[in-house]
């Protein structure tokens, strides 16, 4: 290697290459701090599902229920059970529920009184 | 070292190299951080979700076991699962499996639920008592124990040749009887089929003694009449007297006294909310006239008077399901008749309470006719109850009126409580409760239809007595030709007893006793 001149291709090279990985790290990094924002939001919103689904049970809110089977063995025994329903959706990060279904609710059974 | 100093070679790939260790150290850490973040954060909605599924678990289970035992569902035993584990039930986005312990030395259940989702555990418990379970059972105590005797001490007189008899037209009435200084069994009287004119005698002075081992009663508990203490005013209150028809009291009020005259009428407004009409003198009402309470179902009603007297033909109309309670100083004194009346379709209770030692006094022929879906209450601490010569007490149209005395004396002179003689009306009951020592249906003819739980009271009936019902209490005595049916009333009779009879508790009282949930354990 020449002693003169080069290091200023070098740099450029490396200032490219850095170039480059910063492009490919950017996207990662800002995705992660969406994700750990996002997590910090799904995280309240858990909280507040659950001082909703507590209210509700305060105040009785439930849906009528279905029939629960609550099966022992030895011998076998099986408890037939009316159970009402109590829930509260849990929203996504960007506090839009992400699809219906049990996956994204907290429910609560109580026994029919 | 000059040599490096002066080197004017680049040193762009140490330096990216360097950087771009940086760089990943740093996006790594990024990158755990937030992973264990999410995670985390799914681990704690897993967590939340597997309590709740844990908790329906437990609470399911222990509100089945003791509901059951109040169904009398007798195939359902909590005792059956003690021990074992349940299968994993789906539940929402999980499952829980059920297990059941005894603790406390035997005397309750716990009843554990470990709740799942995700590989992620939730425990919780209820604790289950076996107190409460009994206390579950509403109108299991009059089906047990009625006509039987709550000590070794008591006795049943029949004394007439061949005229007393019993009936009954329930498998589970039965009566044991004993004979001699020697206790021993020696004819047992059971009636197997709904038979209502099955008659067995009893034989001349043959005694009838504990004809069931049982442990002592719970003697009745009054506490909810306790809070309700009567308030007096200072200063010079007016005096109301009602002589027309549209004297009102929409708001809190206080009086010397309330004269309402033969005719008149008084209206006491509380659709709008609760009222207390505070009175240190005499309520009277006179011949012929109205007190009507308006209610909506959530008001309550207080009046605190001096002293109350219900006269002839004197009405009071409770309309809009609320609560209206009547606290006198003194007496309660109904002379001839009075008519309390409820709406059909809403509920009303009314509470008559007497602090004073003369208590309840419904005078010689007097009536009191309540209907319409009203519960009346009367109670007296100290004071007596006394129901004299002639009088008459009906329930009609779902309404039950109610007599309890704490340490006060029962008495029914010759009367009609109730009308043993025709077909009891669906939910219509008359009720005494008493911890005091003495019921007495008294004299010659008297008829009574309703139920009296009095542990601690010997019950005493003359006779050609007509009873239709259930009697509970310490030593029961009977007169010559006294006619007994038995029957026992629906659970729906005993549900609002709750709290102050034993097993009959209601729904409330059973959820805030018994439930005891350990949040978050594992």
């Amino acid at each position: 290697m020449n002693d003169h001149g080069l290091t200023l291709i070098e740099v450029i090279v490396s200032i490219a290459i850095l170039g480059i990985l910063a492009v490919t790290f950017m996207p990662i990094l800002s995705n992660q701090y969406i994700s750990i924002v996002g997590t910090g939001v799904k995280s309240k919103n858990t909280y507040l599902a659950v001082d909703d689904i507590e209210q509700k049970i305060a105040a009785g809110e439930y849906t009528e229920g279905k029939l629960l089977k609550i099966e022992f063995n030895n011998p076998k025994k099986i408890v037939d059970v009316k159970v009402n329903y109590i829930e509260a959706v849990l929203p996504n990060r960007s506090n839009v529920p992400k699809k219906e279904g049990e996956e994204n609710k907290i429910i609560v059974g109580i026994p029919e009184l | 070292m000059k040599k490096r100093v002066n080197n004017q070679r680049g040193a762009a790939l140490p330096l990216v190299l360097v950087t771009l260790m940086i760089l990943s150290i740093f996006s790594l850490t990024v990158i755990f951080l937030s992973n264990s973040n999410f995670r985390s954060e799914r681990r704690e909605e897993s967590r939340t979700k597997a309590y709740y599924i844990s908790r329906t678990g437990s609470e399911i289970f222990a509100n089945e076991a003791v509901r059951k035992r109040k169904d009398n569902e007798i195939e359902f035993n909590i005792e059956d699962f003690v021990g074992k584990k349940s299968k994993p039930t789906k539940f929402g986005s999980g499952e829980f499996t059920i297990s059941v312990v005894k603790v406390n030395g035997d005397d309750s259940y716990k009843v554990t639920s470990v709740g799942t989702v995700n590989n992620v555990s939730e425990t919780t418990s209820v604790i289950v008592n076996s107190n409460e379970l009994e206390l579950a059972v509403s109108n299991q105590i009059f089906r047990d124990r009625a006509l039987f005797t709550s000590s070794e001490s008591t006795k049943m007189d029949f004394n007439s040749l061949n005229s007393g008899y019993v009936r009954g037209y329930d498998e589970k009435t039965k009566l044991y009887t004993e004979k001699g200084p020697v206790h021993t069994l020696h004819k047992e009287i059971a009636f197997n089929t709904p038979n209502d004119n099955k008659r067995v005698e009893a034989k001349t002075g043959e005694e009838v003694k504990k004809m069931i081992t049982q442990e002592n009663l719970i003697k009745p508990d009054f506490k909810v009449f306790r809070e309700l203490e009567h308030l007096t005013i200072g200063g010079n209150p007016p005096a109301l007297n009602v002589k027309t028809k549209n004297d009102k009291i929409s708001k809190d009020q206080e009086y010397k006294s309330i004269n309402i005259e033969k005719n008149a009428k008084l209206e006491i407004n509380a659709e709008k909310g609760d009222i207390t009409v505070i009175v240190n003198g005499k309520v009277q009402l006179q011949d012929n006239s109205t007190l009507d309470i308006k209610t909506k179902p959530s008001t309550t009603v207080d009046i605190h008077v001096g002293d109350i007297q219900l006269s002839n033909s004197s009405k009071l109309n409770i309309t809009g399901g609320g609560n209206v309670n009547i606290v006198s100083a003194s007496s309660i004194q109904v002379n001839r008749s009075i008519k309390i009346t409820g709406e059909d379709l809403s509920p009303s209770q009314v509470t008559f309470k007497s602090l004073d030692i003369k208590g309840i006094q419904m005078h010689d022929n007097s009536r009191i006719e309540i209907k319409n879906n009203v519960k009346v209450f009367f109670y007296t601490n100290s004071g007596d109850i006394q129901i004299e010569q002639g009088s008459e007490i009906v329930a009609n149209n779902k309404a039950q009126i109610h007599f309890f005395t704490e340490s006060g004396k029962v008495s029914v002179s010759p009367g009609i409580v109730g009308n043993p003689s025709s077909e009891r009306e669906k939910s219509s009951q008359i009720f005494i409760v008493s911890n005091g020592k003495e019921v007495q249906i008294g004299g010659t003819g008297s008829q009574f239809q309703g139920y009296i739980y009095a542990p601690n009271a010997k019950i005493e009936i003359e006779q050609e007595s007509l009873l239709k019902g259930s009697f509970i209490g310490k030593e029961m005595q009977t007169g010559q030709g006294m006619k007994l049916t038995h029957a026992w009333p629906s659970d729906e009779d005993v549900a609002h007893l709750g709290g102050i009879i034993p097993n009959g508790s209601s729904q409330n009282n059973y959820k805030s006793k018994t439930y005891k949930i350990q949040r978050r354990e594992q």
